[in-house]
């Protein structure tokens, strides 16, 4: 029996997985192609995060922190520390949670819901985002040579019935582009908020 | 009586007999369905299993898999079919996972979550109880898939819908219905409306699903491809082999025969005549088990009439021994005080071995032994009265000359008493020796298996995620509450069960339809609406959320607090009520019936079922089943009794032989032919088969009964004059027809003809050729009495 609703806080990690993508020439105008080819050629990669979710039901926002890894091409973890112990795997097609001893598989063939989000992860794994276009409006930003930012707004169902938009921000440090905060905003008016340090930050 | 009317009243008695017959076939119900060679039932536990292998839903269930085509191909194909097949009358219930099914079972859950779901008592509801749970559903909602149960939780604060969702595994699913892990298949199940017995239903319901599905994939043009397995599958399957192997290898075993007497008699009429006693056999046969049973199996008439293969030797003794006298009178009496006498024995010899039949338990085998018995009498007797009145002056070849050259033949092999003897010795031993492995004590290879199929079904059964279940708990009520209530004592046993690894887990009915009481417990553990609020106002001082928040929550409660409780039929039409009511068998003997599936830790390890059994003591009427183990058990009994009686029988032969012969070495040179051959089949069977069967016993009780005949007529009776050259080759031909009859039988994919023919035609040449070599010497004839007048040497030295 399959209630949970849609897993785009997986879309978000692989989004994360951008984060140190080299980019090959710096000397550009950073652009949605640049983004793309960085992330077509990175690898495995590490990071630690902090969420904060905003649930509309609740009186005061969750934190929590942890690890994000990627492991080409579509191996992605996301290990959360505190405040509880948990952790999300995308495994190919599947999705395995692992919490309190026990563990739990999702397949994410298994509905069009599920796949929808699949083609937006493989997409942004496999550093084809250029295909996220069919699904998403997309609108890319750069602010001056060292930030940018990347919108997502889903265009029709079944995306479009629980997503409201996903953003990105980011900046180049020595030509790698890092991603600092994305956000998910959903239909329910629920947010999360994940920023991500990366290994290079503390010198 | 003047021998004239005396003719006349046979006939007349003869025809009238038939007639009678016939008048009985036209009202027997003849079917074709295989629970005729599932036993009958001794015990509890065992007339259960049959009635799960007959009824239950696994023997109604089909199992089917559509492969090939593109993904959504496959998934628009499953839908297409579930909604076809549900519509139709010969069909239960069909699911595919599809994704309104889902739905209706999770909506089903969640409007009953406070009813279902086991952690609801008072404490749950108190002020702690609330803190600690909605806390931990905030924990929950702050974790990387804390987003997806988002929804949830301003109704289902407490966190109850994952409770009951947790154990709940499934099959894999692919493009919103089910489908192999690998999603190359989409999967369905569809049980049949009939019950699992009827087998022509569950052949039309295979039928439509194929029809059906054809349809389907005209309509959308993809080279889709279906496979159907399933209980129901098997039995269909069995059953058209059995039907199509029984014709065809009957066919060539009668055509066999045919030519074989064709070339004897070189007489179409006289080959005729000679079917004249089995062909009343049969009628009157039939008649008889129509008259015993309720209805004929279709394969009794089959497998019996192959059994009835001696009556085809009476009319060849009657036919080759009678050839040299022409007055029909003459012959009649010649014969009758020469022969029939010897074939009178042999038909008691034969009787006594069947007989075991009666006794063996199976319903199958029971006909099978009236019929062979009823035919094999009518046979005789048609043989003995009726042959001499139609088929005395009727032309022949005569096949002396053919006797008078295999004489010597014949004669020579006396010179292999000694290597005979010893040979038998060796077979005794390696019987002896092997007796561990000799019978095997399964119930499988009774029925034919395709190994297409089998395969089939493993990997649909692998995709569903359903072991076939083997080990079942089962408890009984007086009525449905009793039993569930009973059930549920179960439940905290089996964790304890599996959190010390003696199961891995268990399935109860139970889960999804608690009994009335514990839903009433449970709805008198939630409180009111304003209690709760109140209670929820203190609960959630420390919590990030208040409890105007949760208002849906406090609906829900309040209604499924006055919300009526569930019953079997509230899950009607929703997927979960296939799995609830397959547990929950009612039976008009016992009441009502529920049964707990118990999965293994290791497939290939039993479990512990005397650990199991002493946990579950304490719950009336709970009761382990171990399918597999019960049925062999139940197989094995049957083996046992069958041997039982088969061995008394051939005591009683052995008495009967003496009392007629009156002379225990004759006796004993009779049975030692018949003993021989039987200890060389078993050896050889030993050797080279697998273990032997209920079937190859009856295989054994056919040996003797046709080995019997043999001995018979090579230790004829102190005056008879010995042997004469049309006597022996009508025995060479009798046993030329049964060795290729059977021959050909074992041939045969089906287990049942392959047992008989692979123990029948080699038993039935080596019981001749040893009758030979242990046949009267002629150098006694004339000596009065024979047996005493021999001296001790000739008897034993080549």
């Amino acid at each position: 029996m399959r209630y949970l609703a849609l897993p785009f806080p997986l879309l978000a990690c692989a989004l994360a997985s951008l984060l140190f993508s080299p980019l090959a020439e710096a000397a550009q105008e950073l652009s949605i192609e640049r983004l793309a080819q960085a992330l077509a050629a990175r690898g495995p990669s590490h990071a630690e995060y902090q969420q904060t979710r905003y649930l509309d039901m609740l009186d005061a926002p969750l934190e929590s922190r942890g690890h994000l890894s990627y492991r080409p091409p579509d191996h992605l973890v996301q290990e959360q520390i505190a405040p509880t112990r948990q952790t999300l795997t995308l495994d190919g097609d599947e999705l395995i949670l692992q919490a309190d001893g026990r563990t739990r598989r999702l397949n994410l063939a298994e509905s069009p819901e599920l796949a929808a989000v699949a083609t937006s992860l493989r997409a942004v794994l496999n550093g084809q985002i250029e295909r996220l276009g069919a699904d998403y409006e997309m609108t890319f930003r750069s602010f001056g040579e060292q930030e940018w930012g990347l919108e997502l707004v889903p265009r029709s169902d079944p995306l479009a019935a629980h997503l409201d938009r996903i953003t990105v921000r980011g900046r180049l440090v020595d030509d790698v582009a890092l991603v600092d905060r994305l956000t998910i905003e959903r239909d329910n008016g629920n947010a999360n908020v994940m920023r991500i340090s990366h290994p290079t930050d503390t010198p | 009586m003047s021998p004239r009317r005396r003719s006349f009243l046979a006939l007349a008695l003869w025809i009238g007999t038939l007639a009678l017959a016939v008048a009985i076939i036209g009202q027997t119900r003849f079917t074709a369905d295989m629970s005729a060679f599932l036993p009958a039932t001794p015990t509890e536990a065992q007339r259960l299993l049959v009635e799960q292998l007959q009824q239950g839903g696994i023997s109604r269930t089909f199992l089917i898999g559509i492969e090939g085509g593109t993904a959504d191909g496959r998934a628009a194909a499953s839908e297409a079919l579930k909604m076809r097949l549900r519509d139709e009358p010969g069909f239960a219930t069909v699911q595919n996972g599809g994704s309104e099914d889902l739905e209706r079972a999770r909506q089903h859950l969640f409007a009953h979550r406070y009813l279902l779901s086991p952690a609801v008592d008072t404490a749950h509801f108190s002020r702690e109880g609330l803190t600690t749970a909605i806390g931990a559903s905030i924990q929950r909602l702050n974790s990387p898939w804390g987003d997806m149960m988002a929804d949830l939780f301003p109704r289902d604060p407490t966190g109850e819908m994952l409770q009951l969702l947790d154990d709940d595994d499934g099959p894999s699913r692919c493009c919103g219905v089910w489908a192999s892990t690998n999603g190359e298949r989409t999967l369905l199940i569809a049980q049949a409306a009939a019950s699992g017995a009827d087998t022509d239903a569950l052949a039309r319901a295979n039928d439509r699903i194929h029809a059906t599905f054809e349809d389907i994939k005209t309509e959308l043009g993809q080279t889709l491809r279906l496979t159907v397995a399933g209980s129901p599958a098997f039995a269909i399957a069995a059953r058209d082999t059995i039907r199509s192997e029984v014709t065809g290898f009957s066919a060539a075993s009668l055509l066999l025969v045919t030519l074989v007497l064709l070339a004897a008699y070189r007489s179409i009429r006289v080959l005729l005549a000679g079917l004249l006693p089995v062909a009343s056999g049969v009628v009157i046969g039939i008649a008889a088990v129509s008259l015993g049973f309720d209805q004929v199996h279709g394969i009794t008439i089959g497998f019996g009439t192959a059994l009835m293969g001696e009556a085809i030797d009476y009319s060849i003794y009657f036919f080759v021994q009678s050839r040299q006298l022409d007055q029909a009178d003459v012959v009649q009496r010649h014969w009758v005080r020469h022969y029939w006498p010897t074939i009178r024995l042999g038909l008691m010899t034969s009787l006594i071995g069947f007989a075991a039949l009666l006794f063996s338990g199976f319903p199958g085998l029971m006909q099978i032994g009236t019929y062979a018995m009823t035919g094999l009498v009518t046979a005789a007797l048609v043989t003995r009265y009726i042959l001499p009145l139609v088929g005395s002056r009727l032309p022949r070849g005569d096949i002396a000359g053919f006797g008078e050259r295999l004489a010597p033949v014949l004669h020579g092999l006396r010179r292999l008493r000694v290597p005979a003897l010893l040979a038998g010795a060796v077979a005794l031993l390696i019987v002896v020796a092997g007796h561990d492995g000799l019978w095997r004590g399964t119930l499988s290879g009774l029925v034919p298996i395709d190994p297409a199929l089998e395969a089939a079904e493993t990997r649909l059964r692998e995709d569903l995620g359903s072991a076939s279940p083997r080990y079942l708990i089962v408890v009984k009520g007086a009525d449905r509450e009793t039993a569930l209530q009973r059930t549920e004592r179960l439940t905290p046993i089996l964790d304890r069960l599996v959190e010390n690894g003696i199961v891995a887990g268990f399935h109860t009915p139970t889960d999804l339809l608690p009994s009335t009481a514990t839903q009433r417990a449970r709805q008198a553990a939630l409180p009111t609406a304003d209690t709760l609020r109140a209670r929820l106002e203190v609960a959630l001082t420390d919590l990030p959320v208040s409890t105007d928040r949760l208002d849906g929550f406090v609906e829900d409660v309040e209604r499924q607090r006055a919300a009526d409780p569930i019953d079997l039929e509230t899950l009607r039409g929703t997927p979960l009520w296939l799995a609830v009511a397959g547990q929950l068998p009612s039976d008009p003997r016992e009441g009502q019936l529920a049964m707990v599936t118990l999965k293994e830790t290791d497939t290939e390890q039993p479990i512990d079922a005397a650990a199991v059994r002493k946990a579950i003591a304490p719950v009336d009427s709970a009761t382990l089943v171990d399918m597999l183990g019960e049925s062999n058990r139940l197989y094995r009994h049957y083996l046992q009794t069958t041997l039982t009686v088969a061995l008394i029988g051939a005591g009683a032969i052995v008495l009967l032989l003496f009392a007629v012969q009156r002379s225990p070495r004759r006796t004993l040179r009779t049975l030692l032919p018949i003993a021989i051959a039987i200890l060389l089949v078993l050896a050889g069977h030993r050797l080279v088969g697998g273990g032997l069967t209920l079937l190859h016993l009856i295989g054994l009780l056919l040996t003797v009964a046709v080995g019997s005949n043999y001995a018979l007529f090579f230790q004829p009776g102190g005056r008879d004059e010995p042997m004469d050259a049309r006597t022996l080759a009508s025995l060479t031909l009798a046993t030329a027809t049964t060795v290729s009859a059977f021959g050909v039988l074992s041939l045969s994919a089906v287990p049942i003809l392959q047992a008989i023919g692979a123990v029948v035609a080699p038993g039935a040449l080596a019981a001749f050729l040893l009758a030979a070599t242990f046949a009267r010497d002629p150098s006694s004839r004339g000596s009065s009495p024979p047996s005493g007048a021999m001296p001790p040497g000739r008897e034993s030295s080549p």
